[in-house]
């Protein structure tokens, strides 16, 4: 498998009104042609943030940190991200090597333009093509994604198709362009439990048949578990766990994760209670100092939580935790 | 398109009964004024020397028709007011329609000329002022607009009264030169007139300007903060392309809504703007007619003849609204 | 250490805790005063409600033709000063004036300071004057007045009317005008509003085009309409109320279709559906659940619909179909103003319009404020 995308010490923060908040704090992780990595984590842990930022699509006060790097590796040599500065520079990446589709389909298209017309539009943008193929080739695009009948939905209104069908419409839109990246920002939460099936059962087979790689943002491990290769565990703007999806779920290590696991229901066993975790995530305009966990942490060690920043040690040799737990085992056996 | 007519119909049916219950209203103040027409007459024609008896109110009386019940008059005056006949005013003795004659059409030239330019300006400067992040500009166009609300039209033709008069003598009033008054339209009387009515237009497009220009930023950016715009951004939708086809194409609804709304504004204020101008037209014709002639006939049709104008504006829009929507017109056409 | 760091962090729980319990007026309050122009303009405005409130005790002269001056008709504004060539004085003075008028001078009243600078007239503090009744006391004391003759900081009018005086009794007038219309145009929107936006249906059909039709007929020509009404036998007082009367039965039309709109989005709502199973009847699940879910929305209307009320009511009185005299407004005051004459000669007449100005200004600062104040999600980019 080839190095598609590589993200190093990714840091990104917000200029606002009431300060400047951390969103993204040294996030780094890398994904191969073909693979699907999951991005988990509560709303406020900067997921979402991440995956903008790989097309630089956040808002205009945002503010890179130095160090940060996001380099995709395409055909034609590597594009450095960080350095594309201007929308017309960065039309090479959105829409075209990279595409993003939307938790909410109906809030991600134009409500007053038909579906075709916006598809026709990316096409135009990133293409030679003339109007007359691009119209061809969305239809056959929206034909793909299984959407019946679509000479006619092309010429429609997303208001006039239903939940299901809006999405896979968004879905073709992203890879008419035949992106090697797709972020999928929340794709199945809007959607009721037998079309998320359907809609993740899609994504598989596209990633099988185009070879791209996709970055799939969610707060809902099981659809995780069902779906991605490789997982990053996020939390206030750090990824404090990453690896192999069967690994990090099936050995949890670092106490966020646990808690994650341990808070989902149980079908197997009805009367057992629930377990959230404990506390309430901190405002962005108080991150924690150290590990931003140790508010809430369980298996909180003392002052060396509240003040180092834990670095990633290895569990296994593609499963890494931050977490100083482990540090010390580490350094512990390492003595 | 059998749909769109019925549209169309159903629309157009709504105007018209607006219109009636608007005729219902002006002509009960109409009538509600102490003293009908047969006295005021009569009254007329006692100040000239011939002596009067009641039976000579009451011949009048039947002469125009003043005896026939409330609805059979209120149902002609309405059948007369839909073709432009309003009758005769009580106090002038005159054909009213004559009297309007061309002075309604200026009435309506100026706030339309005046809604077009406050919308000409409102546009552009909105769609900067809402993607603008510029301190000082949206600063001062917060001023511009309050100032638009605070100072209303005709304090502001006030004002620019005082000043001109003490500096540049009596030039600015008025529609029409002294020779062009009542002379028959031609390029220099078009001229002449547009010589002159530049400042109305200007005073009674002010506020509304300061009004549009809030109204189409606040629209933008509700708009431009929605997830069409930035998933249109991550398919690499750029610039002006981006602006127009996407916040803007879509902010315009509600834009050509409010058009109506503004219109109303404007006729409001056109009246008291006349009558400090000292306009020849409708407006002040109007003030003439209620506070010093107390002529109510020629009141009621000058109101009537507004708010037929602002409920037709509002028809027009609304169609308008309907073929460029495509939620509407789907919604019509099913 | 620990008892430090103990104490910071239950101050931080007593803040929180104060945030989290706020009421709604409260945490609007907070927000408010943030807004530094909302801030200003609500001082500007108790100040100018004040002054116009207290008027008879600020004003040294009565503002109707009892407390004119005849020997100064049309006259500049005397400022009083401080010093002169003769040295200076504690007390402020002005100077004697003499009128006079000739041919030169088109025969206008023109006026003369005397040169004879020794003959000053200082200004007295808290002096009697002029008796006047406030809340049912009578009073003479007034915030200044002089020792010989009258001052007028603002000049005069053409019968010798005080302008100073006549601004201030004017902002209380229009005020209590503004009050009295948006009260009743809220009650009437609030019964009509309500009405229509709970029960839906034809109800609300029959309401709107009601409401549409009214809105539809451009405000001030009806006004004038109406206003035409008044029979001149009316007292200054009834034609007050009259006044104030259909500024209210017009403008309720706005604050009524808001408050439709929101009662009949709200009225599916489960919370509706739990009072009415409770028992509750209609006019109370409006009153206690419905209503108060925008209270700021209604205040912010009234705030804002203040200003309306108020230029309205200067444009009916400017047309000579509002108030007349001795009732004082600022259309009142307006009313001479457009001929050449004052224009050319006597611009201290404006001096009441920057009054205006300034007090609409301020209402319309404070109710953007209120308005940015309780809309949680307003825009920061302003």
């Amino acid at each position: 498998m080839t190095r598609l995308l590589d993200v190093e010490n990714l840091t990104l923060d917000f200029d606002t009104d009431e300060g400047r908040i951390t969103a993204v704090d040294n996030v780094s992780f890398s994904l191969e042609a073909g693979e699907i990595m999951g991005l988990v984590g509560e709303s406020g842990s900067g997921k979402s943030v991440t995956a903008k930022a790989l097309m630089k699509l956040n808002a205009s006060n945002s503010i890179y940190g130095g160090d940060s790097k996001i380099t995709l590796h395409l055909a034609n040599g590597p594009v450095d991200i960080m350095s594309l500065q201007t929308a017309k520079e960065l039309q090479v990446v959105r829409g075209g090597a990279i595409s993003m589709i939307f938790q909410e389909p109906m809030a991600s298209f134009a409500p007053a333009i038909t579906i075709g017309a916006q598809m026709v539009e990316q096409l135009l943008i990133h293409t030679s093509m003339s109007a007359l193929k691009a119209q061809e080739v969305s239809i056959e695009m929206l034909d793909r994604v299984g959407i019946s009948d679509a000479s006619t939905r092309f010429k429609q209104y997303a208001f006039e198709l239903s939940g299901g069908m809006r999405q896979r419409a968004m879905i073709a839109m992203a890879l008419s362009t035949n992106p090697k990246l797709l972020i999928a920002d929340e794709p199945t939460t809007a959607l009721d439990v037998t079309i998320q099936a359907q809609v993740i059962d899609l994504m598989k087979d596209l990633v099988k048949d185009f070879g791209m790689g996709i970055v799939f943002i969610t707060h809902d491990l099981g659809v995780i578990a069902q779906t991605a290769d490789t997982v990053a565990v996020m939390y206030l703007g750090r990824v404090v766990e990453k690896g192999p999806v069967r690994q990090v779920i099936g050995n949890p290590s670092h106490p966020y994760t646990q808690g994650l696991i341990k808070a989902l229901p149980r079908l197997d066993d009805l009367d057992s209670p629930l377990t959230p975790i404990p506390g309430d995530i901190p405002s962005p305009l108080e991150r924690p100092d150290g590990c931003v966990f140790s508010t809430r942490c369980s298996s909180f060690l003392g002052p060396q939580c509240s003040v180092d920043v834990p670095k990633f040690t290895p569990i296994s040799h593609d499963h890494m935790v931050a977490c100083h737990i482990y540090q010390q085992d580490q350094q512990g056996a390492s003595k | 398109m059998l749909q769109f007519s019925k549209f169309f119909a159903v629309r157009a049916m709504l105007a018209i009964l607006t219109l009636v219950m608007v005729s219902f209203i002006v002509f009960t103040l109409m009538e509600l004024v102490p003293g009908d027409c047969a006295e005021r007459y009569v009254a007329f024609k006692n100040s000239q020397g011939s002596v009067i008896t009641p039976e000579d109110i009451q011949i009048e009386r039947v002469r125009l028709g003043l005896d026939q019940p409330y609805v059979q008059r209120w149902g002609s005056w309405i059948i007369n007011a839909f073709q432009g006949e309003y009758g005769n005013s009580c106090i002038l003795r005159v054909d009213i329609a004559q009297l309007l004659g061309q002075k309604f059409w200026l009435s309506l030239g100026l706030c339309l000329s005046a809604l077009l330019l406050a919308y000409l300006i409102a546009i552009p400067v909105g769609i900067i002022a809402a993607t603008s992040k510029n301190a000082v500009l949206n600063n001062s166009l917060r001023l511009v607009s309050y100032l638009g609300l605070a100072l209303p039209n005709f304090l502001l033709a006030l004002m620019i009264m005082l000043f001109s008069t003490v500096y540049f003598g009596d030039s600015l009033t008025g529609l029409f030169s002294k020779e062009y008054r009542d002379a028959a339209w031609s390029t220099d009387r078009v001229m002449d007139f547009l010589g002159h009515a530049w400042l109305p237009i200007f005073i009674l497009g002010w506020s509304a300007t300061a009004f549009a220009i809030q109204t189409v930023r606040a629209l933008m950016s509700d708009e431009i903060g929605k997830l069409y715009v930035t998933a249109a951004a991550a398919r690499g939708v750029s610039g002006r392309r981006l602006l127009m086809r996407y916040p803007a194409r879509h902010a315009l609804s509600p834009i050509i809504n409010s058009v109506g709304f503004d219109l109303n504004r404007i006729f409001n204020e056109l009246p008291i703007v006349a009558l400090i101008l000292t306009l020849t037209e409708a407006g002040s014709l109007l003030i003439e007619a209620l506070a010093r002639s107390n002529d109510q006939q020629l009141a009621g049709a000058i109101i009537f003849m507004l708010t037929a104008s602002i409920v037709a504006l509002n028809f027009v829009t609304d169609i308008i609204l309907a073929l460029t929507d495509p939620r509407i017109r789907r919604s019509i056409v099913g | 250490m620990t008892n430090i760091t103990n104490t910071a962090s239950s101050t931080n729980q007593q803040l929180k805790e104060a945030y989290f319990t706020a009421s709604q007026g409260q945490l609007i309050w907070q927000r408010f005063k943030r807004n530094k122009s909302a801030l200003a303009g609500a001082w500007v405005l108790i100040i100018l409600i004040l002054s116009g409130i207290f008027s008879p005790f600020l004003t040294p002269y009565d503002a109707t033709i009892a407390g004119r001056d005849k020997g100064y008709l049309n006259g500049a504004p005397q400022v009083p000063s401080f010093c002169d060539d003769n040295g200076c004085s504690i007390r402020p003075f002005v100077y004697t004036y003499e009128r006079s008028r000739s041919f030169k001078t088109n025969f206008r009243w023109v006026s003369e300071e005397k040169v004879e600078l020794e003959d000053r007239r200082y200004l007295t503090f808290f002096s009697r004057g002029m008796e006047y009744t406030f809340l049912g006391i009578k009073f003479d004391r007034h915030l200044f007045g002089v020792d010989k003759g009258m001052v007028h900081i603002f000049g005069t009018d053409s019968t010798g009317k005080d302008i100073y005086s006549r601004t201030l009794t004017a902002i209380n007038t229009s005020m209590a005008v503004g009050t009295i219309g948006v009260l009743i145009a809220f009650f009437l929107a609030l019964v009509i509003g309500g009405v229509s936006g709970y029960y839906g249906g034809k109800i609300d059909s029959v309401l709107q085009m009601v409401t549409d039709t009214v809105r539809t007929i451009p405000n001030i020509p009806l006004f004038m309409a109406l206003a035409a009404f008044i029979p001149d036998t009316w007292s200054s007082e009834e034609r007050f109320f009259f006044i104030s009367l259909v500024l209210g039965l017009i403008g309720w039309t706005t604050l009524a279709r808001r408050i439709r709109t929101h009662l009949l989005s709200e009225r599916n709502q489960e919370y509706v559906l739990a009072a009415q199973l409770c028992g509750a009847s209609p006019s109370h699940v409006i009153r206690r659940h419905l209503l108060p879910s925008f209270t700021s929305y209604i205040i912010v209307d009234l705030v804002i619909s203040f200003p309306y009320m108020i230029l309205s009511e200067t444009a009916l009185s400017f047309i000579g179909l509002g108030l007349k005299d001795p009732v004082n407004s600022l259309g009142v005051m307006l009313q001479n103003v457009t001929s050449a004459d004052v224009l050319l000669n006597y611009q201290w007449y404006f001096i009441p319009v920057i009054f205006f100005i300034v007090l609409v200004l301020a209402f319309v600062f404070v109710g953007d404020g209120l308005r940015d104040a309780a809309d949680p999600y307003a825009d920061t980019n302003k």
